[in-house]
């Protein structure tokens, strides 16, 4: 008994198709299909964030995602923020500002920040803090995320 | 000629940043699969009773996957972490619901799902006790003779006198909740049988925990164990004791199955069934004179350690050390206990006990103010432990004594006493509106604490830590520390300090995933790295360079210079390693028994302050900002140190106003991110840390810990503030809207 249909989308670009369920989490394809683990899984339930990619060029949670909504959808996740091992500006600001600390909330930040920079979203600590309330972090209290992105935004 | 700049102080970038925002560093769930098995934990559905047995549904073809009880295991069925209390596996009796009874190991997920189902625990109820007071009575007894792992009595002058001579005697009975780690990596091992060993990854703090832990469980020399920590993504004590239970479980799958098995805990599973913060009970019998000078203090802290000791033992002895907080009093009794319920056993939690007690005494002191008519600050200014005061243990401070000075320090950085005015004239004029009740107010309230250095009295001595350097072809230098990179910018420092004892650029000295064949034990995190690990990495790196410039018989101030001599002494065959262990500064008195003496070899000193508004329809509180003040001796990486304290004040936020773990029957019911709230971005305040360094004598660098510190100072000092905005003295973190809306409207009816 096989309810697997192929789902066809691009990941970074490339296309992939998927075998899966309908109903397979896109964390899931990213994760252990497609090998791309920056995306992490921190609760599976759409609370923390960790695994927050961009599809369409929205923020999404990818434990929330069913692989069915894919089918020609653009995905986007962390690996594709840098250009081989260089970093990009965002990622840099991160690195210089301190706003990784062990690191699991990172790609989902990195991915709900570049969404919201992408779209032009304001980048004062209100606006920020407001963007981020669905990204857990429990390393930093956020005070050096906010500052990596506004160092960043402040370079554009 | 170039010498080297000292590269402590300075901001030098995490050296795994890059992988961390590239997103290929590599936790233990992002190891490649390549045919590992799934690991699964059969658990008891009951809080206490005993063990009949497992039933296994015949309808399942058992013979897919591998069942593990504690029959199967070839040692010892036992967690050792303090006592030897715990078993890996349950034997005869169930302690808490959630307890591990069986474990499974299938080649894929679908059929370790069937095989969990298709398997029952069989148990015969006993009654369950719950809360402190419960088992202080010892009707059931859970452990021992009387249901306490531990006790602590600590005894400077004589406070019963004191307080029968004191002018006022002030009473308090405070409360602190259990706290979930809520680290943002759940727990996971991977365990793979080797032929004749085996070797386990996972995310944790203590490697060697586990090897020792293994060697037991499995019945092999401990040289046939291997464990690598990986990059863990939090731990904040979480991933201290509690790992020593889980990578047990893995290591006897993959003993059983010959083959590789992760064990990952899903995130509810993390929640419902590791350790939590030991919550606890702390009644203060405080004596003054009239004018406010502290002559007496009783503290009697009973702290709830759940089903088995785990690190019970020594929470409470700094708990006990601490519960007297930065107070200069010549007549101290403090009586500690921890004792046994069927909860899950509590555990190490950032702090390690001493914030439950610096809430407690520093609440009841800002609350003793009140009720005495002394202004707080005076309070404090007055009986603050000076230069050469002693604490509780009798240690004399010397002039490691910044209570004075960061105290100041912090009301002038957070403009204190002009708010608190302001604050005032905020409230009394919601005061006299129309309606007043429903107008927010406005206050600000701060707390001074410290936190010992290192581990507690003989603990340092007993871990005997070690650390290496090791000269490699290419003349680059390798630190060798058992500490692991959890976030907290170890690997970097571990970097920076070995390069300030070597005298070369903090580029040629490499640090690495540790593992424990080639890393010396350097024993557990516990605020620890920067000071205690720092201070043997300067001393075994000052030894290095004596030892290559003596083998050149030259002195090498030239870092390239150096560099080249080392590669080339290396290229000869030379080996060149130095190795370093801790012994503890030999003017440095313990009394384990009576707890007694030098407690600590340095202490760090803290003010943290925080003002809030509360809203009065709905009594939510938001924190409107936070500045803690800090003299950790000595700064190593300015950034990470901000970095600490920035979280740790959010974690202190999240206990003291949000984090409420809901029991029921022994289980957390709000075991999950939505339900068990821990700060968002939203919930947080702009956080300010200001740091002191004056330096300890007893590093060669100077500096203390940090790591713990700044999550003690917000509980307290929010109370503190709610008590200078509302007129109300919570005695219980966390203090919710639940709690502080019907005070408030109480308040009205008076
Ligand atoms: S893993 Fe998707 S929101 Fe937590
Ligand atoms: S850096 Fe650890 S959770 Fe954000």
């Amino acid at each position: 008994m096989n309810n697997d249909h192929v789902f066809r989308f691009h990941v970074n670009g490339h296309p992939v198709e998927a075998q899966a369920p309908p109903m397979q989490r896109l964390l899931d394809v990213l994760r252990d299909t497609l090998l791309l683990t920056g995306t992490k899984n921190g609760c599976g339930r759409g609370n923390c964030g960790a695994c927050t990619v961009i599809v369409n060029g929205q923020a999404v949670s990818a434990c929330l995602t069913p692989v069915v909504q894919l089918e020609g959808a653009d995905v986007q996740t962390v690996e594709n923020l840098s250009d081989h091992d260089c970093l990009n500006s965002l990622q840099q600001s991160f690195l210089e500002c301190g706003g990784t600390q062990c690191g699991s909330c990172t790609p989902g930040i990195l991915m709900a920040a570049t969404a919201h920079l992408r779209r032009g979203g304001g980048t004062n600590t209100e606006e920020l803090r407001e963007m981020l309330a669905g990204n857990l972090c429990r390393c930093t209290g956020y005070i050096k995320i906010i500052e990596s992105m506004q160092q960043a935004a402040a370079a554009k | 000629m170039k010498t080297t700049e000292s590269a402590l102080g300075k901001s030098v970038l995490r050296r795994e940043g890059a992988a961390k925002l590239r997103g290929d560093a590599q936790f233990i769930d992002d190891l490649p699969r390549d045919g590992a098995w799934f690991a699964g934990t059969v658990r008891a559905k009951v809080p206490h009773a005993r063990l009949l047995g497992v039933r296994r549904d015949e309808r399942f073809d058992w013979d897919r996957v591998v069942l593990i009880t504690a029959a199967d295991i070839p040692g010892e069925n036992v967690v050792p972490v303090v006592l030897r209390d715990q078993p890996s596996l349950a034997e005869d009796f169930i302690r808490y619901h959630g307890q591990p009874v069986a474990l499974v190991a299938a080649p894929d997920q679908e059929t370790l799902a069937l095989a969990l189902e298709s398997i029952s625990v069989l148990t015969s109820p006993l009654p369950p006790v719950f809360d402190i007071d419960e088992s202080l009575e010892a009707k059931t007894i859970i452990f021992g003779e009387d249901n306490v792992f531990r006790t602590v009595e600590i005894n400077k002058g004589d406070a019963t006198a004191a307080l029968q001579t004191a002018d006022v005697v002030i009473e308090g009975e405070h409360h602190t909740g259990a706290q979930e780690h809520a680290y943002l990596e759940p727990q996971g091992m991977q365990a793979e049988w080797t032929g004749d060993g085996i070797t386990i990854r996972g995310s944790m703090q203590c490697p060697y925990y586990l090897v020792k832990a293994v060697a037991e469980l499995l019945d092999l020399p401990q040289e046939k164990i291997l464990v690598i920590p990986h990059l863990t993504g939090g731990a904040f004590g979480g991933k201290d004791d509690f790992p020593t239970m889980l990578g047990g479980h893995a290591a006897l799958l993959a003993w059983k199955t010959r083959k590789t098995v992760r064990l990952i805990y899903e995130r509810g599973e993390d929640m419902r069934f590791t350790s939590k913060r030991h919550p606890a009970r702390i009644r203060h019998r405080t004596g003054f004179t009239h004018d406010g000078q502290l002559v007496g203090m009783q503290v009697e802290m009973v702290l709830n350690g759940g089903a088995y000791g785990t690190m019970s033992p020594l929470v409470i002895s700094r708990a006990a050390i601490h519960a007297a907080g930065p107070y200069q009093c010549d007549n101290i009794h403090i009586s500690a206990r921890v004792v046994a319920t069927n909860h899950p056993p509590s555990g190490a939690f950032r702090g390690f006990g001493a914030p439950q007690a610096l809430f407690a005494v520093d609440a009841h002191l800002d609350y003793c103010a009140s009720q005495l008519g002394v202004d707080p600050l005076e309070l404090r200014r007055k009986n603050l432990i000076r230069r050469n005061g002693t604490q509780a243990t009798g240690q004399n401070v010397g002039d490691d004594a910044s209570a004075g000075e960061v105290l100041e320090r912090a009301l002038q950085e957070s403009d204190f006493v002009a708010r608190r005015e302001a604050y005032a004239e905020f409230n009394r004029e919601a005061e006299s509106r129309r309606g007043a009740d429903r107008f927010p107010r406005r206050g600000i309230g701060l707390s001074l604490f410290m936190h010992g250095t290192g581990l507690s009295g003989y603990e340092e001595v007993f871990f005997h830590s070690g650390v290496a350097l090791h000269g490699n072809a290419d003349g680059s230098i390798t630190a060798l520390t058992s500490q692991v990179e959890v976030g907290q910018g170890t690997r970097t420092i571990v970097a920076q300090l070995a390069a300030e004892g070597l005298g070369i650029p903090v580029e040629y000295v490499l640090t690495e995933q540790p593992d424990t064949n080639q890393h010396p034990d350097s024993g557990p995190m516990a605020s620890r790295t920067a000071t205690i690990i720092g201070g043997l990495l300067i001393t075994a790196g000052k030894r290095f360079r004596a030892e290559v410039e003596r083998r050149q018989g030259s002195l090498l101030p030239d870092p390239l210079v150096f560099r080249a001599t080392v590669a080339k002494l290396v290229a000869g065959g030379e080996r060149l390693e130095v190795r370093e262990h801790y012994s503890p500064p030999p003017e440095m008195r313990w009394d384990e028994e009576k707890h007694q003496g030098d407690a600590y070899p340095a202490y760090t000193w803290s003010c943290c302050v925080a003002a809030l508004e509360v809203d009065t329809l709905t009594g939510e509180v938001a924190v409107l900002d936070v500045t803690a003040v800090q003299d950790v001796g000595k700064v190593v990486n300015p950034m990470f140190a901000a970095g600490q304290v920035q979280g740790g004040v959010a974690q202190g936020l999240g206990w003291a106003l949000l984090e409420n773990v809901v029991w029921k029957n022994g289980v957390m019911q709000n075991a999950n991110l939505a339900d068990y709230s821990i700060p968002t971005a939203m919930d947080l305040p702009p956080i300010r840390a200001v740091f002191l360094e004056h330096p300890q004598h007893r590093a060669p660098h100077g500096a203390k810990g940090l790591g713990e510190l700044p999550m003690e100072g917000p509980a307290p000092a929010v109370v503190n503030a709610l008590r200078s905005a509302l007129g109300i003295h919570f005695r219980r973190v966390p203090v919710t809207p639940e709690i502080i809306l019907p005070a408030w409207e109480a308040r009205n009816l008076e």
